[in-house]
């Protein structure tokens, strides 16, 4: 029953995708009758949103009911699962995060629909004769279609997969008892709920930036609207990315015991490559907003992003990384790569064809100059994607090419990872306080003099205390040289406000990021890069790790905790059984409180998974992890305890980058609905 | 409480089964490693090594995980092996080759760079190289031509008469 309404939700979304292409294909490229495909497109769009959150419920009460008859709850539910991981199972396999991929997708498509749902009221209301119309208008308005035709193209797709290869509801009978629940790495951490959608978000988000660049290329024309909404929503996508990412790296912090955030791990570099092809868009279209530049460029890096979310979701998802031969058993695999080599190929002919039109006459002049800086930050982001996708890709190519298996892990990625992002740390120093165009010699010294003198102070002093290692004192110094510079533009700008508009200075702080909020939210970001470059290297040089086996009343001393066995215990959950230690810990002496680090049983997959337990302060974490206790039910416990200095940094970094974003997205002072079109009547020059 | 020890202990010791990264499937196999303070082989210089050696190698079992990381009841005897041959006065290279001999160049976090592995080494290099000499020669290009006034592109600002229909007609429908 719940299997038949979710698949018919299913249908209802495909053929809604169906039409919302035809109609939005028609109405962008047609000669005439714009609005009633337009508009038709934009019902598609909302009714496909409507059906696929009638197939996201109807599963989430096939999960929460434990229906087993529905093959997906069969496979990831059980009855003794706890509600929350229940509920969050569906993304927990393949063919509930698709669904979920699915709906999310459809809501952006809706979403979309819905910022421009007034475009043409607003024109009739102006009423202005077409002909006093600027051209950029006009492409604008033709945009809108062709943008939701392109989302409905890629959920033709993914409600195609939903429909035949990664149907969630297939039907299960007789239908049995109960299941083996979700993966017990899945359900046995709260935050479980939260990065996965995060990256979801970001990664399906990628979807509406490519729609607008291949509208772009269909009708051979970028304005300069096209390009500020495109980067909104960009930007809004980039941020739920950046939050997956930093959120995943929390999560595996917690759960995974070894007291590391980050392993460059294929499914972690999967999120990080589209990662940086966005970044590298969001300082590029910089430069084609100032100076013209980089158009085609700009559209490469916005369908190479969307790309590098299907091609991660294919790497992670086709079984290929475990063994290349693991790909053709799957049916997911071959579709995934099927539908990214038609992607790439109709968006490679589309660039050679509309490439020459959008070639602007505008130049670099100078090295010494803001484009240039954001011309090499490309060149870094690109070069640093490169780097990742090669390094992940290539024990597939070996084992292809020689059927030899080799591993590039941590080590390999951490040694070419860490001069690129010394550099691009850098140039985030460097560029915001370049001008435009080119810097005479005065004021490059007037920009670097301060920045540059505080940046080698502060790795002097770092040397002076005794950082032994070269990385982390060229981080410092150059964070220190970042920072410097930031502050200066913020003075800069603040006191350009407080004269011009005679502000005082939280309004003039305001001001700033309201009418230059792109720039100075920009700025934000680059503050919480900045503490995250620090967390990472402080407490990659200062970590430390201990392993000692403890009978009760037994300490171990590390760093400036101790820390003393209580007990060791045990109990039963539905699901699972515990076993755990109960540990007093102290800092410089003083007790702050009890840690109980523990080891999972999960009884339907038989599978152990050690917890730790963090306790976790500003200056640094001390993280327990149950190596192995009496297998007698004695009363002796193996703990490796690990002091992470700074470790906490890189959470609050993460969140300040999410700020930033915040800040560069949100409408400051204007209603979030103003129509788009009296926008452009009011406010000319935006059309040119 | 006694009951579920028991039963999880039992379960633990039947299925604890090889798989996941985080595994510990030694967690109930016995705990009598000599790992007390003052122990005299366990000097910090060859624990300190031994930790060194053991991030370049992979835990068989895991997933990215190297042997100093992981939990696994295999990279701590992979652990303990690293230590026994440091005591016995074998180098690090020697180390790597006795693991490379027993699994196999998959071991090696970092491959070798050698052959065709080079590749994964140089590549990086070259693209940064092939980019920068596009970038440079983009940014050569645009110089001494500053003091031209070089109108900023812009979209044609004239209505093309299809767009125009469009528009009107899409006004007049809604």
């Amino acid at each position: 029953m719940l299997s038949t309404l979710g698949y018919a939700s299913v249908i209802a979304a495909l053929l809604a995708a169906a039409v919302a292409t035809a109609a939005g294909g028609w109405g962008g490229l047609s000669r005439s009758g714009g609005e009633v495909s337009a508009s038709l497109a934009r019902r598609a769009a909302y009714f496909a949103f409507f059906a696929m959150s009638g197939g996201m419920l109807v599963m989430e009460i096939a999960l929460l009911t434990h229906d087993f008859s529905v093959e997906y709850v069969a496979r990831v539910g059980s009855r003794e699962t706890p509600t929350y991981y229940t509920a969050i199972s569906l993304w927990s396999s393949l063919e509930g995060s698709i669904l979920f991929w699915g709906w999310i997708l459809a809501g952006y498509g809706a979403l979309f629909a819905f910022t421009r749902r007034r475009e043409f009221g607003a024109l009739r209301a102006a009423g202005e004769p077409v002909t006093a119309l600027g051209g950029g208008l006009a492409h604008g308005l033709r945009t809108t279609p062709l943008v939701l035709g392109v989302i409905g193209v890629v959920q033709l797709f993914f409600f195609g997969l939903l429909a035949g290869a990664a149907n969630p509801f297939g039907i299960v009978d007789p239908a049995p008892a109960n299941g083996p629940g979700p993966n017990p790495l899945l359900q046995n951490h709260p935050l479980m709920g939260l990065h996965p959608p995060m990256l979801y978000f970001g990664f399906v988000g990628m979807t509406v930036p490519f729609a607008f660049a291949i509208a772009a290329l269909l009708r051979g024309n970028v304005e300069a609207r096209w390009l500020r909404d495109a980067r909104r929503w960009m930007v809004a996508a980039w941020a739920f990315l950046t939050m997956g990412i930093i959120g995943g790296g929390w999560w595996s912090y917690e759960v995974l015991g070894w007291g590391g955030a980050w392993a460059w791990d294929p499914v972690e570099n999967a999120s990080f490559l589209p990662w940086l092809t966005a970044t590298a868009f969001l300082h590029s279209a910089m430069v084609q907003e100032r100076r013209g530049m980089l158009k085609t460029w700009n559209l490469t890096l916005m369908i190479a992003t969307f790309l590098l979310t299907l091609f991660g979701t294919f790497l992670t998802r086709s079984g290929v990384i475990d063994s290349v031969h693991a790909f053709t058993e799957g049916v997911i695999g071959p579709v995934f790569l099927a539908f990214i080599a038609v992607v790439a190929i109709v968006s490679l002919a589309l660039i050679g064809w509309r490439g020459n039109r959008l070639r602007a006459p505008g130049q670099v002049e100078s090295p010494a100059s803001r484009e240039s800086a954001f011309i090499l930050n490309n060149l870094l982001l690109v070069g640093f994607t490169f780097t990742v996708l090669l390094g992940t890709m290539w024990p597939l190519v070996v084992e292809a090419l020689r059927g030899d298996r080799i591993s590039v892990g941590p080590p390999y990625f951490d040694q070419v990872a860490s001069p690129i992002g010394l550099a691009l740390i850098f140039l985030m120093g460097v560029g915001p306080a370049l001008p435009w165009r080119r810097a005479g010699r005065k004021q490059l010294e007037r920009s670097f003099a301060w920045p540059a003198i505080i940046g080698a102070a502060a790795g002097l002093v770092a040397f002076a205390l005794g950082v032994g290692y070269l990385l982390p004192i060229l981080t410092i110094a150059f964070a220190a040289f970042v920072l410097t510079t930031i502050a200066d533009e913020f003075r800069k700008g603040i006191a350009a406000r407080r004269r011009i508009a005679e502000r005082s200075w939280p309004g003039a702080l305001r001001d700033l990021f309201a009418r230059t909020g792109q720039r100075y939210g920009g700025y934000v970001v680059h503050v919480g890069v900045i503490v995250i470059a620090l967390a990472i290297s402080v407490s990659w040089t200062w970590k430390t790790e201990r392993e000692m086996t403890l009978r009760p009343g037994e300490r171990l001393d590390i760093k400036d905790y101790e820390v003393e066995l209580v007990d060791v215990w045990a109990h039963e959950e539905p699901h699972r059984f515990v076993i755990g230690a109960t540990f007093a810990a102290y800092r410089d002496g003083r007790g702050i409180g009890e840690e109980r680090p523990r080891i999972n049983f999960y009884k339907a997959t038989g599978q152990n998974i050690a917890t730790p337990a963090v306790k976790s302060s500003l200056t640094s974490d001390l993280y327990l992890t149950l190596m192995a206790v009496d297998p007698e039910g004695g009363d002796h416990a193996t703990v490796r305890a690990i002091v992470n200095p700074g470790i906490v940094w890189l959470w609050i970094g993460g969140m300040i980058m999410g700020v930033g974003a915040l800040i560069a997205i949100w409408p400051w002072g204007r209603s979030r609905l103003r129509a788009a079109g009296a926008e452009l009547l009011a406010d000319p020059a935006a059309a040119a | 409480m006694p009951r579920a020890w028991r039963w999880g202990a039992l379960a633990m010791a039947l299925f604890a089964a090889p798989g996941a990264a985080q595994t510990v499937d030694g967690a109930l196999d016995g705990i009598e490693r000599p790992v007390a303070p003052g122990d005299p082989v366990r000097s910090a210089e060859i624990d300190q090594r031994t930790a060194e050696i053991g991030a370049t190698l992979r835990c068989p079992i895991c997933r990215q995980q190297s042997v100093a990381e992981s939990s696994a009841r295999i990279a701590r005897e992979m652990q303990d092996v690293i230590r026994t041959m440091l005591m016995e006065g074998r180098t690090a290279e020697e180390i790597e080759a006795y693991f490379v001999e027993a699994y196999g160049p998959w071991i090696l976090l970092k491959p070798r760079a050698e052959g065709m592995n080079l590749i994964v080494y140089a590549g990086p290099g070259l693209a940064f190289l092939l980019g920068g000499f596009l970038v440079a020669r983009r940014i050569r290009r645009g110089r001494g031509r500053d003091d031209e006034e070089r109108a900023e592109p812009a979209a044609p600002d004239h209505l093309r008469k299809a767009d125009r229909r469009w528009i009107e007609a899409a006004i007049k429908e809604s």
